[in-house]
């Protein structure tokens, strides 16, 4: 299958008061073309930061290195300012967790949903609100033509999100990256706002990276899954294999919180993962999951476990040795 | 989320809470690195201090008038001599011994006169901001009725009229500088009014007055020192202009506006004369400015952890 | 003991919301005509989403806002009839946002302690004691008694805000939404030490959230809120075996619960639940 986008040991530092800030530590992601990965992780294990760096939108003290960042063949690393702007409006595009925020408050929904299209290409202004008029209407907005005069406010969140999802497609993008796209709304709306992303998705064979907090919300939407920790990934895998056969401590740990009616006994006692996560200012000596971890083994003290496959599978891999070694063990 | 700072400064704070640098520590750090406010924080301390120290630092007495010792210009000139570092007025007093002693004189009116009207400000927008509808509709017309008012021509009008002191001075520059402290004190009131923590105090029964003393000042504090810089140096510099005009501080008080209002008929040959107490006037007010500029950076969201 | 802990008999709350300076305001009802009622120790779970109104319902349990119309009766008790501090010790709340609850500028210590310093219970040393009697029953590690509430995770502040309202021992508990601002492996602890310090304390809870999963975990009844009114209430297995309501039925099949073979709900519609309600 062909990546869309392939990135290796991407690593993001901050310039903090208190030191250099590592989110992001070495990094190797891909996306298939129409593909859609979801990075999963709790707040502050750097998967924010990885989208922000993949677009390109952090600030300038903010230090991005990789070692390849290709997107369809190209590599994001060696182009100039303009060339990665023009890359960015026109063949990846963003999804934001709070739609009133990234939408200007002063300019019609039409202005700014047509605002790319016509300055990256190059199409007449009917045509783009023909294409705006369209996608809305795909993204289930009602009255889609009256929208395009209308201004942000005067739309719930609900329906300014699909406004979003709108402006997301109209230059026909090969890479959208949704950050948190459903947190701030309604769990009704979540799901039909999920529904649509993954309905337009397939429809238009867009590549999604889908980031989010949420383990239900990936165990429904994605085809694949890379969970992280502290600026790491810990496994990736397919939905299928990370829900039915999670290999790493923390996968199983933040599996066991979550109360599933119908599966979890109401009142019984809720598994947690004891401990916080450590400081990401400066380095981490070993794995960094080890003071949480309840099967950790002498040599995780001292030594950064890698990502490994798991049952020899490029398509699972995992970053624990005692997940490795116990299979090997059984073998 | 449409500016990329914002996220970041989250996603920084939400991995960084357990700091293994002492609170005070991080405090000092930032202070040190901050250049504007060490070089303001040292100039300041050293006026502070020369101010303090004036009764045994002058090298004469500041009010001792010595006709046959006149105009006497400072050391680099080439007429200068030691026995009068800085030369001496058209009085024969000594300049150093007088900058000094004007020194305190302008601390003096420039704390008291931003305590005063920092109290009037605070409580008024405090009230203003957290009590809201009505209270805040008076309080706001208060401060527009205020902000209408020529500061300038409304102090010279009153010391034209009662007379001008040092006491006078610092109690007109008090009712008139307390508009910034109260807008200042209101926006920040009406951001935490609502604050769950704010909510919790009420449920417990705690007073009105134990919520805006205890639980919301110690929170809006900050923002408000960094207003008494700014209303100190503007009160010292108003100070100084109402005593050139000769409506402030009276002769033979040693104010530096009285000492360049004095010297102003020699400005054109005996430039120094102007030059000292000018100069002076901007270094303290130059200092005092970038010690609030920096207090600012250093209270600013996204330096705070 | 009283009959029920927490009784809401037809509690309102109305807002005017204003159309500029020469339009009639709008009549919003917030909450419109509620009555509930929580026997003592148990756990009620009050469900719906953004703007239902159960946030201005907890505010007029809490006594932060009157309401339009209505009683609320604590301990079979008029709100309104005793004294706020009398109140605050029946009936605390625990909030949603770990960072906006705890006063930035104050110490954990004083923060814990200030109930019994406003309330003029016991002196200094026997203040300290139960301070650090009640961290323990929170998990809350003594160290951290002398930080300030930025040193701490989202999970331990939570737990300093819990040992808040719990050090006048207060027999009811209102939740507002108190995990949903943590992340997950940390919702599951706080999610135990509510459960613990029921079963300790004998505790009665009205537990506001919009996520059912933990709604299902704790709660022994549930009542679904939309648009001010109460549209469905029942026990646990009544609401989630067997919802008759369309809008609890959509909620319900709303949760996306990690099983990757269901994949995603069916596209619902509010008008369904609009015609029923």
């Amino acid at each position: 299958m062909k990546r869309i986008l392939d990135v290796k040991n991407l690593q993001v530092s901050l310039p903090t008061p208190n030191g250099n800030l590592r989110a992001v530590r070495g990094i190797d992601l891909h996306v298939n073309k129409g593909e859609m990965l979801c990075i999963v992780g709790e707040s502050g294990c750097g998967k924010s930061m990885t989208s922000m760096a993949l677009m390109g939108l952090l600030p300038k003290r903010a230090e991005v290195t990789a070692e390849t960042m290709y997107f369809d063949g190209m590599d994001l690393l060696s182009l100039s300012k303009k060339e990665r702007n023009q890359v960015r409006g026109m063949r990846m595009s963003m999804i934001f967790q709070e739609p009133m925020t990234s939408l200007n408050p002063s300019y019609t929904l039409g202005n700014q949903l047509c605002e790319g299209i016509i300055k990256h290409k190059k199409v007449s202004k009917d045509e783009a609100k023909k294409r705006a008029v369209y996608l809305l209407e795909r993204a289930g907005v009602p009255y889609p033509e009256k929208r395009l005069d209308q201004y942000p406010h005067q739309l719930s969140g609900g329906l300014r999100q699909r406004v979003m999802i709108a402006m997301a497609l109209m230059c026909e993008p090969d890479l959208i990256i949704a950050d948190e796209p459903t947190t701030a709304l309604d769990v009704t709306i979540q799901a039909q706002i999920l529904r649509l992303i993954r309905e337009l998705q397939q429809e238009f064979g867009t590549a999604v990276i889908f980031i989010t907090h949420d383990l239900g919300v990936v165990a429904r939407i994605a085809d694949r899954v890379a969970v992280m920790y502290a600026g790491q990934v810990v496994e990736t895998a397919s939905a299928q294999d990370l829900f039915a056969d999670p290999q790493h401590p923390y996968t199983k740990g933040l599996l066991n919180c979550i109360p599933i009616p119908g599966k979890t006994l109401p009142g019984s006692h809720l598994e947690s993962i004891p401990g916080v996560v450590p400081s990401l200012i400066g380095e981490l000596k070993g794995c960094a999951f080890e003071n949480r971890c309840s099967a950790s083994i002498g040599e995780c003290c001292y030594r950064s476990p890698s990502l490994e496959n798991h049952l020899g599978s490029e398509a699972h891999q995992v970053r624990c040795p005692v997940a490795t070694t116990s299979f090997q063990e059984a073998v | 989320m449409s500016d990329s700072t914002s996220t970041v400064s989250t996603a920084a704070s939400a991995s960084t809470f357990l700091p293994e640098v002492p609170e005070w520590r991080r405090m000092m750090n930032r202070f040190l690195g901050h250049r504007g406010l060490l070089m303001g924080s040292i100039i300041l301390g050293l006026i502070v201090v020369l101010a303090i120290l004036a009764p045994w630092l002058a090298p004469h007495d500041p009010y001792l008038q010595n006709i046959s010792q006149r105009m006497i210009p400072p050391v680099w000139h080439e007429k200068g001599s030691w026995e009068h570092v800085f030369g001496t007025d058209k009085l024969g007093r000594d300049y150093l011994s007088r900058l000094l002693y004007g020194a305190r004189i302008s601390l003096t009116i420039g704390l008291s006169a931003a305590l005063i009207s920092g109290l009037i400000g605070t409580t008024l927008g405090v009230l203003a901001g957290y009590f809201g509808g009505r209270v805040d509709a008076v309080i706001s017309y208060i401060i527009t009725t205020r902000l209408a008012m020529p500061v300038v021509l409304v102090a010279l009008a009153m010391s034209a009229l009662v007379g001008g002191s040092l006491q006078m001075v610092i109690i007109l520059l008090g009712l008139l500088l307390w508009d910034r402290f109260a807008v200042v004190a209101r926006s920040t009131t009406q951001q935490l009014r609502d604050a769950e923590f704010i909510a919790s105090a009420k449920v417990l029964g705690a007073s009105t007055t134990y919520i805006l003393v205890r639980e919301l000042l110690p929170n809006i504090l900050s923002a408000l020192i960094v207003v008494m810089t700014l209303e100190m140096a503007h009160a010292i510099l108003l100070e100084a202009t109402l005593s050139f005009l000769g409506l402030g501080v009276q002769p033979p008080m040693p104010s530096w506006g009285l000492m360049i209002s004095e010297g102003k008929a020699y400005m054109f040959f005996k430039t120094w004369v102007i030059a000292i107490p000018g100069i002076a006037l901007m270094v303290l007010v130059l200092a005092i400015n970038l010690v609030g500029d920096g207090l600012r950076d250093m209270n600013a969201p996204e330096g705070r952890n | 003991m009283a009959e029920y802990a927490l009784e809401l008999s037809n509690l309102s709350r109305h807002f005017y919301l204003k159309n500029g300076a020469f339009k009639e305001p709008t009549l919003l009802k917030a909450v419109d005509g509620i009555s509930l009622r929580i026997r003592p120790g148990e756990t009620l779970g009050l469900v719906g989403e953004s703007g239902c109104g159960k946030s201005t319902l907890a505010k007029m349990i809490l006594g932060l806002l009157e309401p339009t119309d209505g009683d609320v009766l604590i301990n079979d008790k008029m709100r309104g009839a005793s004294s706020r501090l009398s109140m605050s010790r029946q009936l605390q709340p625990i909030f949603q946002d770990p960072y906006s609850s705890l006063n930035p500028r104050k110490t954990i210590e004083q923060i814990i302690r200030l109930p019994l310093q406003l309330h003029k219970i016991g002196d200094a040393k026997s203040q300290q004691k139960a301070v650090q009697d009640i961290s323990d029953l929170v998990g809350l590690p003594e160290r951290l008694l002398k930080n300030y509430p930025g040193q701490l995770s989202g999970g331990q502040r939570q737990r300093v805000a819990i040992a808040r309202a719990l050090i006048l021992k207060p027999n009811i508990l209102v939740c507002d939404e108190p995990t949903s601002a943590l992340d997950v492996s940390v919702q599951a602890q706080i999610l135990n030490l509510l459960m613990d310090l029921k079963k300790e304390l004998g505790l009665t809870y009205l537990f506001i959230s919009h996520n059912l999963g933990v709604v299902e975990h704790l709660v022994d009844r549930v009542a679904v809120m939309y648009r001010g009114k109460i549209v469905e209430q029942g026990t646990r297995e009544e609401i989630f075996q067997n919802a008759q309501h369309p809008y609890t039925q959509a909620l319900l099949s709303s949760v996306l619960t990690p099983e990757p073979a269901l994949g995603l709900p069916e596209v619902l519609d509010s008008s369904a639940w609009d015609r029923a309600s």
